[in-house]
This record gives structure tokens, sequence and C-alpha cells, in this order.
């Protein structure tokens, strides 16, 4: 396993493993921490999991390691690697099983004083309105064209039905629409989990969550955000249901053939790819980007229901009832974008697996407000504690392949976090801190325990004080929907 | 303490799910995995359910590994998608990496727990004196 003395510090947040470390990598791993969290780290296989991913064929630059890391299976989670395309490879695994899963957040204008009475019947209304957990499914059942219709457009087929505004496509990632999606390369099966699930939660850490803004750091970009401090905002996590699964679950599997007839060695399964230019690899992106626009759509149609909910209770009752979107990101997604190598622009796929895209000022995939600023990066905090805005900024685009973390990261299993925390008691605890639970399951609730992950401010810290993105407002939740 | 010949233990892992699985034989190996599942995804059989046809498998892989997986992704299709559980008393497995099997079905209440799916992470099955292990992770 990788120890502490493995690793050569570069300063006082980011750490290197040198390509030395083992004969099998094409490129050194970086890794940005604090002394803190790199004891953390190393006492699970994350930074195993890094060389393994630094071994890929193809790979441009350097493997990138946020620090809410933690150990996954195959690439560790917070982990970034870039692939020279077309020739580089993809790697399903390096993306993950919930293909785009990712958050959104919206503001409002609703002062936190209005609305505290209608909190109770507000977290009611929104589970009521969003369905959650494993076995609910959606209100919609799609048929096969229409679910076809979503894999291909995302986001702008919500626009297209009246699930969403221009506004809201416009302030989401890729405005919720990846192209080259082909819905002939999903399977049967992936598209048949997929006709019941748009707009559905789904289980495990996934949550919509409303939070009130209690602290802004940049006044400027708070503004353009629409992002107000004593005023309510909520954030959905969610991603590609059991379609992203299948899609996954597909590809792994096919691809386990195709290293063998690409000759490519790998140091585990788990990360078998393509190259690009394979007819794998072009099944799978396509297919990828089919689960990606799937998942936007789905967040979309989530924040649709939420502004039902809103609607509901607070309609006559407060000044707005708006909810308006400040930004959609991915967190578990492959990206064709042009970066840096070696001072030449270069055609990449940015493999983000638990991690967020951090575009600077003047990115061009930006809409013009955030153009100006930097996108906007959405950071939750696990249940009960701080969640972050963030904005990207000039370095992220020189040293993180233009990535940020994307969230606290486990530190506890899950089996131990129930061993520690009792559901119920749990419950009672965050309720009496003011903050009301809908969760499904008393142990689903205890698994996502606060004390089983890092500590999130202690993560964005590392990120602000590394310049990969900067502060922008601190949320603070009110009600929280569990799936 | 001493092992039954055949079982499975759920194992520490940060984030996922992760079954040590034992068997005297390769079809006992895949049907402990397949309880493994079951157990980790704390189903409960659904009540007053009607009698269901039983559920026949083909399943082939390149490997032991890769049938494995493509017999667990099975059975997590059948509950995520039909909430299905099936037992799969009698395994047939051949030497060219085939499976085949008919199993009696049970419906499922849809109160359990997602396991979005299998991995192939460092997915190795090795022979023992007694049988054979693997240790699997799961994707939550």
């Amino acid at each position: 396993m990788v120890a502490l003395n493995d690793l050569k510090q570069i300063n006082d947040f980011e750490w290197k493993i040198p390509q030395t470390y083992r004969d099998d990598m094409r490129v050194p791993v970086r890794i940005f921490a604090s002394q803190a969290l790199i004891r953390d780290v190393v006492r699970d296989k994350s930074l195993d999991q890094a060389v393994n991913a630094a071994t890929l064929p193809g790979l441009a630059g350097r493997v990138v390691v946020m620090p809410d890391m933690h150990q996954g299976y195959g690439f560790p989670i917070g982990g970034v690697a870039a692939t020279r395309y077309p020739e580089g490879v993809i790697s399903p695994g390096g993306i993950g099983y919930d293909i785009n899963c990712g958050v959104r957040l919206l503001a409002s204008q609703i002062p936190h004083k209005e609305a505290k009475p209608h909190l109770n019947a507000l977290a009611s209304a929104l589970h009521q309105h969003c369905p959650s957990g494993l076995g609910k499914g959606s209100k919609l059942n799609l048929s096969i064209s229409e679910l076809e219709e979503v894999c291909r457009d995302g986001s702008k087929w919500a626009l297209k039905n009246g699930y969403a505004t221009k506004s809201d496509v416009r302030r989401t990632e890729d405005e919720g629409s990846l192209p080259g999606a082909n819905p002939s390369k999903l399977s049967q099966r992936a598209k048949n989990r997929g006709r019941s699930q748009v707009g559905s939660l789904g289980s495990g850490n996934h949550f919509i969550e409303i939070d009130l803004v209690t602290e802004i750091f940049d006044e400027k970009a708070a503004q353009v955000m629409g992002l107000r401090k004593g005023h309510l905002a909520l954030q959905i996590h969610s991603g590609s249901r059991g379609l992203g699964h299948q899609v996954c679950s597909d590809y792994v599997r096919r691809l386990q053939g195709a290293v063998q007839r690409y000759g490519i060695h790998l140091p585990d399964r788990e990360l078998v790819c393509a190259p690009m230019d394979s007819p794998e690899g072009e099944d799978y992106l396509s297919a990828m980007r089919c689960a990606a626009n799937y998942a936007f759509a789905n967040r979309q149609m989530l924040a649709h229901f939420a502004r039902r909910a809103f609607e509901q209770v607070l309609a006559g009752k407060v000044g707005s009832w708006r909810l308006h979107q400040v930004y959609d990101v991915a967190h578990n997604i492959g990206k064709i974008e042009t970066h840096n190598v070696d001072g030449i622009p270069t055609e990449v796929c940015v493999h983000r697996k638990g991690a967020t895209r951090a575009f600077g000022p003047g990115a061009e995939d930006l809409p013009g407000e955030y153009r100006a600023i930097g996108q906007p990066v959405l950071v939750p905090g696990s249940m009960g504690t701080s969640s972050w805005v963030l904005r990207g900024t000039e370095e992220s685009m020189k040293r993180t392949w233009a990535s940020s973390c994307h969230g606290a990261g486990r530190t506890m299993s899950r089996t131990q976090a129930k061993k520690t925390v009792w559901g119920e008691d749990l419950r009672k605890e965050l309720e009496s801190d003011g903050i009301h639970i809908r969760a499904r399951s008393m142990a689903g609730l205890a698994e996502e325990a606060p004390v089983a992950y890092k500590d999130v401010n202690v993560v964005v810290d590392t990120i602000s004080q590394a310049g990969i993105a900067t502060k922008v407002a601190l949320l603070k939740p009110l009600a929280v929907v569990k799936g | 303490m001493k092992k039954s010949k055949n079982g499975f233990r759920e194992i520490e892992h940060t984030a996922d799910l992760e079954l040590e699985v034992w068997g005297q034989d390769l079809p006992s190996l895949f049907q402990q995995a397949a309880l493994g599942l079951y157990h980790l995804s704390q189903i409960e059989p659904a009540e007053n359910q009607p009698r269901l046809p039983s559920q026949s498998l083909q399943l082939n892989g390149i490997d032991w590994e890769d049938l494995l997986v493509a017999f667990l992704d099975e059975l997590l299709y059948l509950l995520d998608e039909k909430k299905r559980a099936v037992d799969f008393h009698d395994l047939n497995l051949d030497a060219n990496y085939t499976l085949e099997s008919q199993g009696e079905t049970v419906e499922v209440s849809p109160q359990f727990r997602s396991i979005k799916a299998v991995t192939y992470h460092n997915l190795k099955i090795r022979e023992t004196e007694n049988g054979y292990t693997t240790n699997i992770v799961l994707d939550v």
C-alpha cells in the first residue's frame, strides 16, 4: 500500500506520487490534501487506486486526486484522469455506475423568517412530490421512443415538454444535453429500467435539501448567482438511476474482452477500457452520453416537482415562492475538453469520478454571466452539515484538469456507521437542531450519518487555499428528504 | 472460529459493500454469492404473494470471475426491475464458463437497499484446501 513516505510534498496542500513509484505507471499522481487529510487518506486504498488509474493507456499529464478522496473500486472517488482523444482510452469504471450523478442548486427570494413556520409542511410536500427510495419510480412512465428522446436531448427534452425554463437549461453544465448521445447503443434492459425512473431521487446518499444561505464570501459572484444571505435555497443530488447503472455494467462486461483484443494490461479488471476510436470505445461514449442526458433530465424533473411543492405550501404566504436555477453540475462523468498539455491545447477525455468540473473565468462553454466570474462549483456536505458554493479559477484550468472536489467524502464504512449511530437517535438529534428529516429507512439514515464523513469545511479550505476554487457562499440545511 | 463449508460474510469498505464468499465447489460459491447479495440488499418476501413462474437462466462468461459478475448482475436486474428474488438451488456450471439454472421466484417488498452494481474490482476466485473463495465489491 502507498505509505506517507512514498509521497513527495510539493507545498502545504499538494503532494506527489512520482511515476517511478511503480513500473506500470504512465504518469505521476498529484494529490490535493492538507496534512491532516493525507494522514486519514493513507488508511484506505484510495492512493493505490490512484496509482492503478495512472496506468491507463493514452494518459496525459497527471492523475489528480481531490481532498474528499476515498477508496472506491477501480478509480478512487475524487480521482481525475485525462486521456488523449481519440487514441487514448475511455474507462467506464473510471466514470462509475451512477453516470452523471450530480448536484443542482436553486436559489430563492424567500426570507427564512417568512418560511420558518412552513418548513415542516414544505419537507412533507417535497417528500410527497419527489419520488424517493429504490422501489419508487417516477410519476411518468415513458414509452421507449420517449425514453430515447430523453437520452438524446436531456434537459432540452424537459424544456420542450414544459418541465424546464430556458434559464434552467442555460444554467446547466453543457446545457443539460451532451451531443453524440446515441440510444441505439443502449441495451434493451437499460432502456426498460429508464422508462419508469425519470424524475425520481433514488436511494443511498441521494437527497433533496432545503438550505439557508448563512454566509456570503464573494458578494459579486453571489449576486450573479442569485444567492442572498438569509434566503432559502434548494439542492438536489441524484443521478441516472437504473439506466446509468445498467449502461456501466453492460460496458464493463463488454470491455473485459476488448482489453484482451487491444493488448491492454491492467492492474485491476474494474479499470477495463478501450481506445475512444475503437468500436467499443465509441459505443460506450455514445451510451454514456445517453445516461448523462438522462440524469440531467432527471434532476430537471425533480426541480420541477420541487417547484410544485413550494407553490403548494408557500403560495400566498410569502412574497415570491419561485426557485431559480444557480447551476447543475455532474460529478461522475467523462467529457471531451481542450486543455493545455505541455503548453499545447490538446483534446482530452477528462474522467471525473467524484469530482466536479470547475471552469475558471473566460471558459467559452459557460453562459455569459458565469464566463465573467467562473463556473459555480457545488459541494454538498454530509447530511446535517454545511454545503458550499465555490467558483472555478484559472488555477483549476492549469493544475487539476479544471476540476474540484464534490463533497465531504466518506471516512467510515457503512457497517461501522450503523454500529456507531442509531438512525432514530440521529433523526432526533437533527430535528433538535431544527432540521426536518424525511427518510425511508432509519438504517439508511444511520449509514449516511455525518460522523461517517470528513469535515466538508476542511475539504473546502484545502481547495480554496490551494487556489483551485474560491468560496462564494455557505449553506446550512433546514430540511432533508433522503432517498 | 471454524468456518462452515459454504458461506459469506460482509467485509468493511469505506464507501461501498464487500462480501467474502466461500464454497466447497464452484456452484456452492455462486450460490453463496447470491445469498450474500440478497442479505446485503436487506430483502424481505412480500406479504400474501401469488405463486410466480420459475425463472430460467442461461449465461456465459470469458472466465469464472466474469461469469460470477454476469450471474449477480442478473439477480440485481431482477430485483431492481421486477422486484423478484430467485432461489437457484440447482446451478449447472460448464467448463467453458456457461451457467444454466432454473429457480423458484419470490416477489419481494420494494423496501430493500439499493445495490447499484457488482464490480470486477480486484475480483479473483481462488482455490483453497476446502474449495473456492473470493471477495466481491458492490457499488451502493
